[in-house]
């Protein structure tokens, strides 16, 4: 197990100089000039000619390649052209407060996501079965934005309980300034994961080994959860985990409606404005969060079916 | 039983966390019964952005300096009332030849980290912008400085300038300390020391600034003590805040929901024209048609500016025709043709110009929904004398980079924010001279050259009607509207006075409960 996580772990090098890579071309391939970008309304030709040195624009293409892999590889992610300080300190300063956005959505949607499936594959065809799931295919049908803008309309403006926008202060205030966005981004996720464990649950509940459980005289309560829910997580565990990595990279429209001040805001943001250490900073940070989070979910398959653990502990007897 | 006990268990959660929530929100409307007023003692305002830096020196954007202007003060100061400049970290200046300048400073000012303010810190300031790449166009018109004495300083030029006053209330000709600044490098813009009425407390990045009443400031003391910058990018998420009473001021209101905030009781909205403008730009050494001025003079005269304010700005902006806006030095009313729109004459000047049934011309826009819309209204109103406009959406930074190599970018929708408040500053961006430049003529280096001499203002004036003639004449560029610049803020606040440029001063500001 071990063994195949720090494979797993070192398999992140090669994946990290390939998305450097790819980002790095991207961005190359732009017309803009940073340099240009830099001065804005105060460029004039030595200014600008000045500053692509100083920035080391003018090197081959390869060559800043690999200063940037060097410098990454000590820590350092360069500065913003936007911000003039390091992306390293304004990607630390955003990346929490994505991650604690990111985290309760996930939460929630498990929590919230999965009993409801649960509930609706055992009562198949009942009025709570059609409604949630109906239910759950508008969750995922409204657009984020839009259902922003109407949990504010609600929530904080015909009953004013959570406040409309910006993180707040000291625990009590985050709590209150993280139900708006986590419930926005949420929503369609609590569809897809109730969706999900339903189809599974479905294709679970008639297997032979539940009739068995049953005729053991096991408690329902403990079929459910044990011999059902358990053999149905794998696909569930795979769709939470897909939507976590998708999530940390910052949910840009949530985050740009409740003023949140996270990391998706920033890429766009950097993006927009050509500032290229900002975007490859943004890259590499969010490629090594989805691998570890992939990695995660690989662990956490073992953990649900010990068919795949078993295999894990194959690979290591084989060699 | 387990699974039971487990889900009775995560329901009493829920209704705590909610009952929480809700006492959480309870303790904001603590009432005032003694009837008298109370003033509160922080002053929320919203912003749309985050800054780039709070070192003047790295960041002459609006998103910037609309916060450290509360900081950092510069020798002098515009007061938005009178439109005057008047003294502030100098009490007087005298120019002692046609380049040499004398500030006196005043003596006593202290920075927030309880040094005194003195000739040294001045020169080092003003010889730091020079040294930057980002600030020094907007002071190359300096040579050198010289201390005299601890509290006087000698500027000296490098030609005659005789707007230099004027131009010395742009926002990062401010004064920074120089030990603070030689000691703390790069961390200086993460801790800055000004002279101004708040100091700096705490910058969480894309969320907040705070800053905090200096008590040992020189002047009046600001009204409150506490002074909160959020950053709400979304602008109807700003309106609602207000209206909720999350937040005292805000900034960048949304035309489409000022005459809502204008017409709620407890709320009021403050608009005025400010320095900046949105224009059309010519290429004017086009080859296609636009490099003919009548077919430019052509253009002006087939859009109807008002019916782009009205459906763009929602009517919050003032139709005009020059490079300077109302409140910049040097705008003339009288030479302000408004809205030049007659479709006849629009048809007559092409017709003169060789193009009787019009043309097929590229427009670029940069991406933004007032660009694109006003791209769209401008389309259709060209379509009517015959010019077919092909959109052009892209980012401002492509844009930007296809009019410095040179490539036709014959017409394009922009604006332009004069950070002085001087007509001779954008008299400088169209020199031959200046980079990018599409507009060669020499008639400019003449009339800037001749403005800059003249010490005489109403002999200036007439210098400065002179390059709006030409400007009317020759259209590199012209005028759609002049912006309104809308603030939204609570009754209960009040000394609000709008700053043309956007750095509104708040250490005159107080807000009541």
């Amino acid at each position: 197990m071990w063994k195949y996580i720090v494979k797993r772990i070192l398999m992140l090098i090669p994946v990290m100089l390939g998305t450097i890579l790819i980002v790095f071309f991207i961005m190359d391939r732009s017309e803009v000039d940073p340099a240009k970008v830099i001065l804005g309304d105060a460029a004039t030709e030595e200014t600008v000619a000045e500053l692509r040195e100083e920035l080391g624009l003018n090197d081959p293409f390869f060559v800043r390649y690999g200063r940037y892999v060097l410098d990454l590889v000590q820590g350092d992610m360069g500065e913003s052209y936007t911000y003039r300080t390091p992306v390293s300190d304004q990607i630390l300063a955003r990346l929490p407060n994505t991650l604690l956005l990111a985290s309760t959505a996930v939460l929630l949607s498990v929590v919230i996501g999965i009993p409801l499936g649960v509930v609706a594959a055992k009562k198949q065809y009942s009025a709570f079965d059609n409604i949630s799931m109906v239910v759950c295919l508008f969750g995922s049908a409204a657009p984020t934005f839009w259902l922003g803008l109407v949990l504010v309309l609600l929530f904080s403006q015909m009953i004013p309980i959570f406040p409309a926008s910006s993180m707040g202060r000291g625990f009590w205030g985050v709590l209150r300034s993280l139900v708006l966005p986590s419930f926005t981004i949420a929503i369609s996720s609590i569809a897809t994961v109730a969706r999900t464990t339903r189809a599974s649950m479905l294709e679970v509940i008639r297997q032979d080994y539940v009739d068995t459980a049953r005729a053991k005289g096991t408690p329902e309560s403990k079929i459910t959860s044990r011999h059902m829910l358990r053999n149905a997580l794998i696909p569930v565990i795979t769709s939470v985990g897909l939507n976590f990595g998708v999530l940390l990279g910052g949910s840009v429209l949530t985050e740009t409606v409740f003023a949140w001040p996270g990391i998706g805001r920033y890429v766009i943001e950097a993006i927009k404005t050509q500032d290229i250490p900002s975007v490859l900073g943004c890259v590499v940070a969010l490629s090594i969060m989805f691998t570890v989070v992939n990695l995660l979910v690989d662990i956490l398959y073992a953990f649900a079916d010990p068919r795949i653990k078993a295999q894990y502990k194959q690979g290591r007897k084989k060699r | 039983m387990k699974l039971r006990k487990k889900s009775a268990l995560s329901a009493l959660l829920a209704v705590v966390m909610l009952l929480a929530c809700l006492t959480g929100c309870g303790g904001d409307t603590e009432g005032d019964d003694s009837g008298e007023r109370t003033q509160k003692d922080t002053l929320v305002v919203l912003k749309n952005e985050d800054l780039t830096s709070l070192d003047p020196a790295e960041a002459i954007n609006q998103k910037s300096f609309t916060i450290y202007c509360q900081i950092f003060e510069g020798l002098v100061k515009l007061d938005p009332t009178t439109g005057e400049v008047g003294p502030c970290l100098a009490t007087e200046w005298e120019q002692v030849d046609d380049t040499t300048w004398h500030f006196t400073l005043r003596e006593g000012v202290k920075f927030h980290d309880g040094t005194e303010m003195t000739s040294e810190d001045v020169v080092f300031t003003f010889e730091r912008l020079l040294d930057s790449g980002l600030a020094s166009s907007y002071v190359d018109y300096i040579d050198h400085m010289e201390a005299d004495g601890d509290y006087a300083v000698y500027m000296y030029l490098k030609m005659p300038y005789a707007q230099l006053i004027q131009a010395l209330t742009y926002p990062a000709a401010a004064i920074v300390p120089k030990a603070a600044v030689e000691a703390g490098g790069d961390q200086f813009a993460l801790n800055p020391i000004g002279t101004g009425p708040y100091k700096f407390v705490e910058h969480l990045v894309a969320d907040s600034v705070t800053l905090e009443a200096y008590d040992e400031y020189w002047g009046e003391a600001a009204k409150t003590k506490n002074l909160i910058f959020k950053i709400i990018p979304e602008g109807s998420q700003r309106t609602i805040m207000l209206e909720n009473g999350e937040a005292d001021i805000i900034c960048d209101v949304p035309t489409n929901d000022a005459a809502r905030i204008e017409s709620t009781d407890g709320l009021q909205l403050m608009h005025q024209t400010g320095y900046k403008y949105y224009a059309l730009y010519f290429k004017a050494d086009s080859a296609t048609p636009v490099g003919n001025k009548l077919v430019r003079q052509a253009i002006a005269h087939a859009i109807d500016k008002q019916v782009i304010v009205d459906a763009v700005m929602n009517g919050y902006g003032q139709v005009g025709s020059l490079l300077a806006t109302p409140p910049t030095v040097g705008y003339n009313a009288e030479k302000d043709q408004g809205n030049l729109y007659d479709v006849d004459k629009a048809k007559e000047l092409l017709a003169e110009a060789g193009y009787p049934d019009g043309f097929e011309v590229d427009l670029y826009i940069a991406s933004g929904q007032v660009y694109e819309e006003i791209a769209t209204i401008i389309q259709d109103q060209l379509s009517a004398v015959g010019i077919k406009c092909n959109q052009n959406v892209l980012d401002s930074n492509t844009i930007t980079e296809k009019r410095y190599a040179g490539e036709e970018v014959p017409l394009e929708i922009g604006f332009y924010n004069n950070i002085c408040g001087d007509t001779d500053f954008i008299m400088q961006k169209l020199l031959p001279t200046t980079y990018g430049q599409t507009y060669f003529n020499d008639e400019m280096v003449d009339l800037i050259t001749r403005a800059r001499a003249e010490t005489d203002v109403a002999a200036r004036q007439a210098v400065y009607d002179e390059f709006h003639d030409l400007m009317a004449e020759d259209l590199p560029q012209f005028s759609i509207f002049y912006e309104e610049i809308l603030m939204g803020m609570s009754a209960n606040v009040e000394g609000f006075v709008i700053n043309p440029l956007g750095a509104h001063q708040y250490a005159g500001v107080a807000v009541y409960e």
